[in-house]
């Protein structure tokens, strides 16, 4: 990966985790937790499993946990355990639907948001919002495709 | 053995999830990265207000001053940042008479004491993660630079939000009452005492009674306030009611406390030095 490539995924990764949050305010008091950012990571490992690896996986993650200043390697884990499990099952995927591909990074969203809610949040886990984040992760990666051919249309991704 | 796209490597792909896992788990364990973090925290935070304070704000007062309506929002803004600041100074002369017979601050009376209010206001204060996690902190930026050792009571114009943890000249971090790893030691009016833990939830604490140990002395909405044993926060300050009190075992139940100061009411806040 070129290091322009690099920088403008680095933004674009920020840019998600920005709206991410900002999203989270409102739709915290529903139980519902917004996940752009790891459905895009998903999207763009499943477009490109080559340049989008673990490394990459990695760093990203490394950046927002710095970002979020959350557990440094927390979202690092989450994100090179999905990309390993996306390479493995890679052809498998590929066989896949769309609606299909939906509902297993909609199930691979609430193993995130259920995992996340382990560490940062102890003392009140709440199962609704993992089943809920299920939920919103299957409506939110209807629109993430089109949203990542939209923004990578100029890079070679 | 699953078969992999071409060009992804299997060592690379576990080797990376293995020392990813390794690293959450040493700075879950022992906080190892920790410096790493505020090393990054306190440099956003400090471009962050330096571009606010020397490149936007200077350029949307210019942008402004054209327009009426843009001075009168910065004006308003002001009269509300003032508003904040009086509101703590009443509160802190609304409980002199209880500062005054604090034995940790030792004063007669607050004029002549040492005890100082040092005006501060939130520059970084996630709110996602104040209402969704454990962590509550927040960073505060002094109005006068000033050196802030850790463990100084933190107050708002609604009361007691936490105490600074670390900082130097020109920022420094406060764990709000709410927060897993702060403590508080309370009391109420019939002589019950407890250490208070942060819930992990917007303006709640909790304390867990073991009721061998003596009779049940509080009841619902009962005030409660601080101890002063721990020597850190004043003594007899009220910081809030009884919310719930849930069962755990019969012999042991859990005081959940609803807290008078919301920290997201204002954007100043004060420092008793």
């Amino acid at each position: 990966m070129k290091l322009t490539e690099l920088l403008f995924l680095t933004v674009i990764f920020l840019l998600f985790c920005f709206i991410d949050s900002q999203i989270n305010l409102y739709l915290y008091d529903f139980f519902i937790i917004s996940n752009i950012t790891y459905l895009f990571l998903c999207y763009l490992c499943f477009r490109n499993p080559q340049k989008i690896n673990s490394l990459f996986g990695a760093y990203i993650g490394f950046i927002i946990d710095l970002h979020q200043n959350v557990f440094f390697g927390l979202h690092a884990t989450l994100f090179t355990l999905s990309i390993l499990l996306i390479n493995y099952n890679y052809f498998r995927l590929r066989m896949f639907s769309s609606l299909q591909i939906t509902l297993a990074f909609s199930f691979f969203t609430a193993f995130f948001v259920g995992f996340k809610s382990i560490i940062l949040t102890t003392m009140n886990f709440q199962y609704l919002v993992v089943f809920i984040s299920f939920f919103s992760a299957f409506i939110t990666y209807l629109f993430v495709p089109s949203l990542g051919k939209f923004l990578i249309k100029k890079t070679k991704l | 053995m699953a078969r992999l796209p071409d060009r992804s490597s299997r060592f690379m792909l576990i080797s990376t999830f293995i020392i990813c896992s390794s690293i959450l788990f040493v700075d879950f364990r022992f906080d190892t990265f920790k410096p790493i973090q505020n090393f990054y925290n306190s440099t956003s935070i400090s471009i962050r207000v330096f571009s606010s304070e020397y490149i936007v704000r200077p350029l949307y007062s210019s942008f402004s001053s054209i327009r009426v309506e843009g001075r009168g929002k910065e004006e308003n803004q002001n009269l509300k940042e003032e508003l904040n600041k009086q509101l703590i100074e009443n509160y802190i002369i609304s409980n002199k008479e209880i500062l005054n017979r604090n034995i940790f601050f030792d004063v007669i009376n607050l004029q002549k004491s040492d005890l100082t209010l040092l005006p501060a206001k939130v520059v970084s204060f996630d709110v996602n993660q104040y209402r969704c996690c454990d962590k509550h902190r927040m960073f505060l930026l002094p109005e006068v630079p000033s050196d802030i050792d850790s463990f100084k009571v933190v107050i708002n114009p609604e009361g007691i939000i936490g105490q600074t943890i670390k900082g130097n000249r020109s920022l420094f971090e406060v764990i709000l009452l709410s927060d897993k790893k702060h403590k508080i030691p309370i009391q109420n009016e019939n002589g019950f005492y407890c250490e208070a833990g942060g819930l992990g939830i917007p303006k709640r604490i909790f304390c867990d009674v073991d009721l061998t140990l003596g009779e049940r002395d509080f009841e619902l909405k009962q005030k409660i306030y601080s101890s002063g044993l721990g020597g850190i926060f004043p003594k007899g300050i009220e910081i809030g009611s009884i919310y719930e009190i849930q069962d755990l075992t019969p012999k042991e139940v859990r005081i959940i406390i609803d807290l008078n100061a919301d920290p997201l009411t204002s954007n100043y806040f004060g420092v008793l030095k």
